[in-house]
């Protein structure tokens, strides 16, 4: 027999249906984790990657992101066994003559982050967190608390976290000063956007962290703060419109658009769902919101995350550390447990009596003009077409915030090799070299625009070189015209969309001037030259293995062709499909090439700049 | 948002004299040098003088390949040089990885072998217009920045003659080396509008002139031809002027204006004008 690797996933096998089936997946994703509880329960250390923090706060992330899950499902009438750890852990945690101590508190530390799950226990679930604890132990972890209040916090998302600490503390009766918690919320509020989308702080980013962290925490604060109505109308209000944009970034089949940075945290995409619930925010018909729900979490049921011990691995898909952030940790992976949070909700909660429903169908592309996005939705996927966004100080941050194209059911590829330009994917994306080992990608951006369901952007992958980009959505397919001025000449490739690789070499590659298809066991891939003057040449290339983020082997069609000095205009088609689609009509009805002046023209009439990145800098 | 090529080839006065006004303006007026976003290039058969007019708007203009295939070379200026003047807002010109900023009226010399230029401006909503001449070369030199102050300033003619004027000798021996490129920028007082008069022939020498901050009802009526046989361009704001080594070039204006002027052929010596009796023009 071969071992399965999805088998280890400790949601495999789970027909995740219901509220029980749910409630089973929090205590059987915990479970792995017991045998690596410190003895003084405090630190759980689960393998020997490194962060970019000390162990210790890798260690409190292990013993500290379950919570997310354990606290809702325990708050919902579940019940966990091991509270007593917990407990233990937590006063031994916070105790600095205490060998497992976390370690000294300090501004923008990652501990802080953590110390938000320990709040969320405290406010949601104090009789058993809280209240068994001594004076001592209870004056201890107070003290933690207070201190992490004095520290100044990342200005994203993270001003959250002292939000959830002070609930925590008002809960249990812990006195301190709320005028901080006001100026930070005052703060968060400030990166709204318009049409209920924030950014992540004063930067050009709109991703995940918007439902799973901003959303996310702003409901938790309706429902456990006290007071402030009118804040709690305000981001109540901001759901209600951002849930109608939001279901855009979900696949027919439950997966997340895999966008941005911090995919290793998985399941919590889903989290906004489940938070709306908590929130009792009926911002789409409760059937609609529980679809999404569910069948993103059955998606993850059958992928193998885990390692054999079914310990939640880094990576997407499958354990991967090329896609991962500094930042993750070997317990950075349970984040992902915030999905549960409407466990907390009784089985007769409209959420949980509902009936799923599949996701709505839409036949025309949908703007985003906040995020700077377009959606298409085709035969099992979601494609988004993207200009606006970047993120220019972490790894592989070309390929999560810059790409032209994304995509629900193939996710994207992270390049493994910056010096091996033949080797590249370029996925979604335009690569450029001008040695033919070095390569550029679109990074930053220096003009973003939007016209109906058509994008715009200008980049520079050289100072002296410039591209001006247009996306077009064209069902299935979609279009990329580039206009490049270089001073010199160019190599160019181009890629579609990567999807999986069968062993034995059974799929089938076709490629020709102007044209590049691969045959996939269970989806095609095709891309074309629409370029006005000569073809580039189709090639139907093999990626680095573990590039993707959903499949460890693809296949990827491409262009390859030069760029003479001066200005010349590359024009694309590519799409992919799953074989029960219509491949064959598909393929022999590829769109024409638009007219470049009357897209300028568009443009120039319509153009309007993509709120994600007109940010003051 | 790109290139435009027109080549001009070499007239003979006997041809010349026998066109029509329409005629005239096809072979040796330059009516458009200056479009958002497009390199305007005339190559001309004078001296194998190139003209151009850049005008950068959201993305950098850069010398491309095209413009190598018209001087047959590798690259435009593998066996050339290239001068130019801003009368446009602030710009920049990266050559070869150096990045010159150039103000208005700023000049820039680039030497023979320069291979990566790239044309951009500071504020696209108030573009960069760098007129652009290149010549043949046979021998490499430093490529510089020629500013306003930098040109030689030369305080001429008089009011009662109404051509009262400072001329800046940009690209010119006295600021700098170059194989056979010549460039200034002459810029009449309000009142005076007669340039180049008398006039003057170098059958040594092609010349072009740029005629550019002129009101928009305002013209030059241009003078051309042999001496003998004058015949006449009407000619606005950023246009362009060819003038064959055969030929006078001078003009006046409804308006005071300025005018870049630039030379190429067998001397640099600025003296070099067989004078026209102006009692002969005809």
């Amino acid at each position: 027999m071969i071992y399965n690797p999805a088998q280890s996933n400790p949601l495999f096998g789970n027909p995740l249906k219901s509220r029980d089936d749910v409630s089973r997946a929090v205590i059987d994703l915990f479970k792995p984790l017991l045998s690596y509880f410190s003895e003084g329960g405090a630190r759980v250390r689960l393998n020997a990657a490194g962060a970019i923090f000390d162990r210790a706060a890798a260690d409190l992330e292990g013993f500290a992101r379950p919570l997310w899950g354990i606290v809702p499902f325990v708050a919902g009438g579940g019940d966990f066994p091991h509270w007593d750890l917990y407990r233990r852990g937590l006063a031994n945690g916070t105790d600095p003559g205490h060998p497992e101590y976390w370690g000294d508190l300090a501004e923008r530390n990652q501990r802080l982050v953590e110390l938000a799950a320990i709040g969320f226990a405290l406010a949601l679930v104090p009789e058993y967190i809280w209240s068994p604890l001594d004076e001592t132990a209870q004056q201890t972890v107070a003290a933690y608390l207070l201190r992490a209040r004095d520290l100044e916090f990342v200005d994203n998302n993270w001003k959250f976290f002292r939000v959830l600490i002070d609930l925590g503390l008002e809960r249990v009766g812990i006195d301190f000063d709320r005028t901080k918690t006001e100026t930070y919320l005052d703060e968060l509020e400030a990166f709204d956007i318009g049409q209920g989308w924030y950014r992540d702080g004063p930067v050009r980013r709109v991703d995940h962290y918007i439902p799973f962290a901003m959303h996310f925490y702003g409901l938790i604060y309706t429902v456990l703060a006290k007071g402030d109505d009118a804040r709690k109308d305000r981001f109540r209000t901001r759901v209600r419109t951002f849930a109608g944009d939001i279901r855009h970034w979900f696949g027919p089949d439950g997966a997340a658009l895999a966008f941005g940075r911090s995919q290793t945290y998985r399941f919590a995409a889903g989290g906004f769902w489940g938070a709306m619930a908590f929130a009792d925010v009926e911002a789409l018909p409760w059937p609609e919101i529980k679809g999404y729900y569910m069948r993103h979490i059955r998606w993850w049921s059958r992928m193998p995350i885990a390692e054999r011990d079914g310990v939640l691995s880094i990576g997407y898909g499958y354990p991967n550390l090329l896609m991962s952030e500094s930042y993750n940790s070997a317990g950075s992976p349970y984040w992902a447990l915030k999905f549960f949070l409407p466990l907390a909700l009784p089985e007769d909660h409209p959420f949980w009596v509902a009936e799923e429903a599949p996701m709505p169908e839409f036949a025309e592309p949908v703007p985003l003009k906040e995020p700077g996005m377009v959606a298409m939705h085709t035969p099992g996927n979601v494609v988004i077409l993207s200009s606006g966004q970047q993120h220019d100080k972490m790894r592989g941050a070309n390929e999560k915030y810059s790409k032209f194209i994304y995509s629900t059911r193939y996710a994207f590829n992270i390049e493994a090799d910056d010096r091996n330009f033949s080797a590249a994917s370029f996925d979604g994306m335009l690569g450029l070299s001008d040695d033919g080992v070095h390569f550029r990608m679109r990074e930053t951006l220096e003009e973003a625009l939007i016209a109906g369901d058509r994008l715009y952007s200008r980049w520079r992958p050289w100072p002296d070189v410039a591209v001006e980009t247009w996306l077009l959505p064209a069902n299935p397919w979609h279009i990329r015209i580039h206009r490049i001025a270089t001073p010199r000449r160019l190599r160019a490739v181009e890629g579609g969309f990567a999807i999986e690789r069968a062993d034995f070499n059974r799929d089938r590659p076709e490629q020709s001037d102007g044209r590049a298809i691969w045959h996939g066991q269970s989806d095609i891939s095709a891309i074309i030259d629409l370029s006005p003057g000569p073809k580039r040449a189709g090639f139907a290339m093999t990626p680095i293995a573990n590039t993707n983020l959903i499949h460890a082997k693809t296949l990827l069609p491409q262009l390859q062709g030069e760029i003479t000095a001066g200005t010349t205009v590359l024009a694309t088609a590519a799409m992919a499909l799953p074989l029960d689609a219509d491949t064959a009509m598909a393929l022999q009805t590829p769109p024409a090439c638009p007219d470049l002046g009357e897209l300028e023209q568009l443009f120039r009439s319509e153009g309007s700049p993509i709120p994600a990145f007109k940010l003051e800098q | 948002m790109t290139t435009t090529i027109q080549t001009r080839h070499a007239v003979h006065y006997s041809q010349s004299e026998r066109m029509t006004g329409a005629e005239l303006r096809e072979n040796f007026l330059i009516e458009s040098l200056f479009s958002a976003g497009t390199l305007e290039a005339v190559y001309t058969h004078y001296d194998r003088m190139l003209v151009a007019g850049a005008m950068p708007t959201n993305v950098p203009l850069v010398v491309g390949d095209d413009l190598a295939k018209i001087v047959g070379s590798e690259h435009l200026l593998e066996r050339r040089e290239l001068g130019l003047i801003n009368i446009g807002g602030a710009g920049r010109v990266v050559a070869d990885g150096t990045t010159y900023e150039l103000q208005p009226m700023d000049g820039l010399y680039l030497g023979q072998g320069t291979r990566e230029i790239t044309f951009e401006s500071v504020d696209p909503t108030a573009p960069a217009k760098f007129y652009i001449n290149s010549a043949p070369a046979h021998s490499r030199f430093p490529s510089r920045i020629v500013t306003k102050n930098d040109a030689i300033e030369n305080n001429l003619g008089d009011s009662a003659t109404s051509n009262k004027r400072k001329l800046y000798q940009y690209i010119h021996p006295k600021v700098l080396p170059t194989c056979q490129l010549l460039m200034g920028l002459t810029r009449l007082e309000t009142g005076s509008v007669w340039n180049t008069m008398p006039a003057h022939l170098h059958d040594r020498r092609m010349e072009a002139y740029l005629y550019f901050d002129l009101p928009e009802n305002a013209f030059v009526v241009h003078l051309m031809g042999r001496p003998e046989a004058t015949g006449h361009l009407i000619v606005r704001s950023e246009q362009a002027v060819l003038s064959p080594p055969w030929s006078i070039h001078c003009g006046s204006g409804t308006s005071a204006y300025a005018f870049i002027w630039s030379m190429a052929g067998d001397n640099q010596s600025f003296t070099d004008m067989d004078m026209v009796d102006m009692k002969s023009l005809k």
